[in-house]
């Protein structure tokens, strides 16, 4: 019998996953800010400074921060990885992050490439010293329905990370890596299908049961899901191997080869995998949906407009996609290269804002108010003799401010796919950021005083012994 | 296969991971009911229904800590363990209870909503550690019939 699979202890400071969350909407506001004194010309490509630096704010400086600092509370707690120091690795994965996500975002508007090698060799020692402690303590997870899922997703990062830095070395010299662009396609699935979806999916089997007293997921789907996914992102990356092997040893002088024909033939199986990629993946939205709607608490919610709205645009994307893959020939023969270009875009803004996004901000209104009172829980335990000082959660984000941020959210999440769809204006750019602005600031806001009210309560129940 | 006809020989047939959690969905349900109707403001009707789920959850807290906890502590010898954190939050969960009352009292919807909200959140916490945990290891280290029968007796 083991006993220490019990670990209702090991739960960090509220301190470590707050710093991680109080920082995420920082960054977002920088990039409204970027936003709001760019020009219009500037959105119509992916690959301007603008773009690159806006998307590598979202991803990395709000949607990596919060996910690592979320992994610090639910590996101890929810799957029993204890992280060694948990104070002093939250200090130093955060701060290299931080240096990380600002060197890069502010070498890619600047074009500073001293900044970006600087950004790169932080962000890699953050996730690096991240994964180093998190894999310390992997052989006492236990199974729980997130395990699997959330190694998976852990295992995926670590991948995402490796062709990252492959990545990155071939830009700086070629001729160490020679043409590893190639593997750039296969670098985002890792990251966004392997690392935060599989993320995501093992959180919500956790908590979407648990904070919104639904049925449990069944098992083939906690279970099996995840792993199917991973091992289709695995035959991906073999059929990558293979194209990218035929590519560098192909010969360059012969233009119709054998080499070619093998290149063509790996690229339309991974055609074929990644339309079964999404098909898996929808499983996902589709149930949560599903399992939300049988619900049986009726009592108002916004967390759950949060979350209906990131499920709901799940399907939007994934269709998107689907429309990418399946008419990619059609719209070649149309020569409609622009429209296909209009739906990556549209598609990519759906995934990454409408779905990741709504979630984590959903996430994180539901998860704030649940930590304060989780971790004045646990002092409490302690100091018995003392009154518990919040028994109602609810105060800590009052329902009134999350409806309030709502109906900000969706007009904010509108003028986006507004641009993404491609009415350009001068006004339209300056109202979403303006709009991006406003809210992250307001949610900035409400942490800062979940914070204040946290350290306030806590310092009451501390026993003073002398 | 056998068939059950009556709860208690339901009762009877089971373990006690499987009966435990079909009464932690009792609970739910009661408090569910209690929550939905929260907004109507009947308070006279809101009283009866809180003392519904009030009687269930607390018979259920008293099974635990007199018939299955110390049936645990017994048979592994580990007293300052689980067994010790469950009855520590059967505590806190006592005094939501009791505030919630005190909202009901007082009339007050908002506190009365909130309270309750962190009472779910905290039952749903406390019963994942029981039912992925507690149960399973209980099952498999105590005498089952004989806690099972122990546990009839308290229904009887």
């Amino acid at each position: 019998m083991n006993l220490s699979r019990l670990s209702f202890d090991a739960m960090p400071p509220f301190a470590v996953p707050f710093r991680f969350f109080v920082t995420a909407p920082v960054f977002i506001i920088a990039v409204g800010l970027l936003l709001l004194i760019a020009n219009e010309e500037e959105l119509t490509s992916r690959w301007s400074s603008t773009m690159l630096a806006a998307t590598h704010g979202i991803t990395l400086g709000f949607m990596l921060m919060v996910m690592l600092g979320a992994l610090f509370q639910v590996l101890p707690v929810a799957v029993g990885v204890a992280i060694p120091s948990a104070r002093k690795t939250a200090l130093i994965v955060h701060s290299f992050l931080v240096i990380g996500v600002t060197g890069l975002t502010g070498g890619l508007y600047f074009k500073l490439n001293e900044a970006l090698l600087i950004a790169t060799i932080s962000l890699f020692i953050s996730l690096a010293y991240f994964l180093t402690k998190v894999f310390q303590g992997f052989s006492g997870m236990r199974k729980t329905v997130t395990s699997v899922a959330i190694r998976l997703a852990i295992i995926s990062l670590l991948i995402t990370v490796l062709l990252g830095l492959l990545l990155t070395l071939s830009w700086v010299d070629p001729s160490l890596v020679p043409a590893f662009r190639l593997w750039t396609n296969t670098h985002l699935l890792w990251g966004v299908v392997g690392w935060v979806l599989l993320l995501i999916m093992g959180v919500s089997f956790q908590i979407v049961p648990m904070f919104y007293v639904t049925p449990d997921y069944p098992d083939w789907l906690s279970r099996y899901l995840p792993l199917a996914i991973f091992i289709q992102l695995l035959i991906y990356s073999l059929l990558q191997t293979l194209i990218y092997h035929s590519t560098i040893t192909g010969s360059t002088f012969n233009f119709i080869d054998t080499h070619i024909i093998t290149i063509i033939k790996y690229e339309t199986l991974q055609n074929l995998l990644t339309l079964s990629l999404i098909i898996s993946a929808l499983i996902f939205p589709t149930y949560t949906l599903h399992l939300l709607s049988r619900r049986k608490r009726k009592v108002h919610d916004t967390t759950i407009w949060f979350w209906n709205t990131a499920m709901s645009n799940f399907i939007f994307a994934a269709s998107i996609f689907l429309l990418l893959i399946v008419d990619d020939p059609l719209l070649l023969m149309i020569d409609n290269s622009q429209l296909s270009t209009q739906l990556e875009i549209l598609a990519g803004v759906s995934l990454l804002v409408g779905v990741v996004m709504t979630l984590i901000t959903g996430m994180l209104l539901k998860i704030v108010p649940f930590l304060v009172w989780l971790n004045l829980q646990q002092r409490w335990i302690k100091t018995p003799e003392k009154k518990m000082p919040l028994s109602n959660m609810q105060q800590v984000i009052p329902v009134k401010t999350t409806r309030r941020l709502y109906y900000l959210y969706l007009p904010m999440l509108l003028l986006l796919y507004a641009l993404a769809a491609g009415f350009h204006s001068e006004w339209l750019l300056k109202i979403t950021a303006l709009f991006i602005i406003v809210f992250f600031s307001y949610l900035l806001l409400c942490l800062i005083k979940a914070r204040i009210l946290y350290n306030k309560l806590a310092s009451r129940l501390t026993r003073h012994e002398h | 296969m056998n068939s059950a006809n009556t709860p208690l020989e339901y009762l009877k047939m089971t373990d006690i991971t499987t009966y435990m959690t079909c009464d932690h969905r009792d609970c739910d349900d009661a408090l569910v009911e209690f929550e939905n109707m929260i907004a109507t403001l009947n308070w006279d009707n809101l009283k009866a229904s809180w003392r519904t789920f009030a009687k269930k959850f607390e018979h259920h807290f008293e099974i635990e800590e007199t018939i299955l906890f110390p049936a645990f502590e017994l048979a592994t010898g580990i007293v300052r363990g689980p067994t010790a954190v469950m009855r520590s939050e059967h505590q806190q969960m006592r005094s939501l209870v009791f505030e919630v009352e005190q909202a009901i009292e007082a009339k007050d919807a908002e506190q009365c909503q909130g309270v309750t909200d962190t009472l779910m959140i905290m039952i749903q916490q406390h019963n994942m550690k029981e039912e992925q945990i507690l149960y399973p290891m209980a099952d498999q280290h105590t005498d089952t019939g004989k806690v099972m029968s122990s546990i009839q007796s308290t229904v009887n």
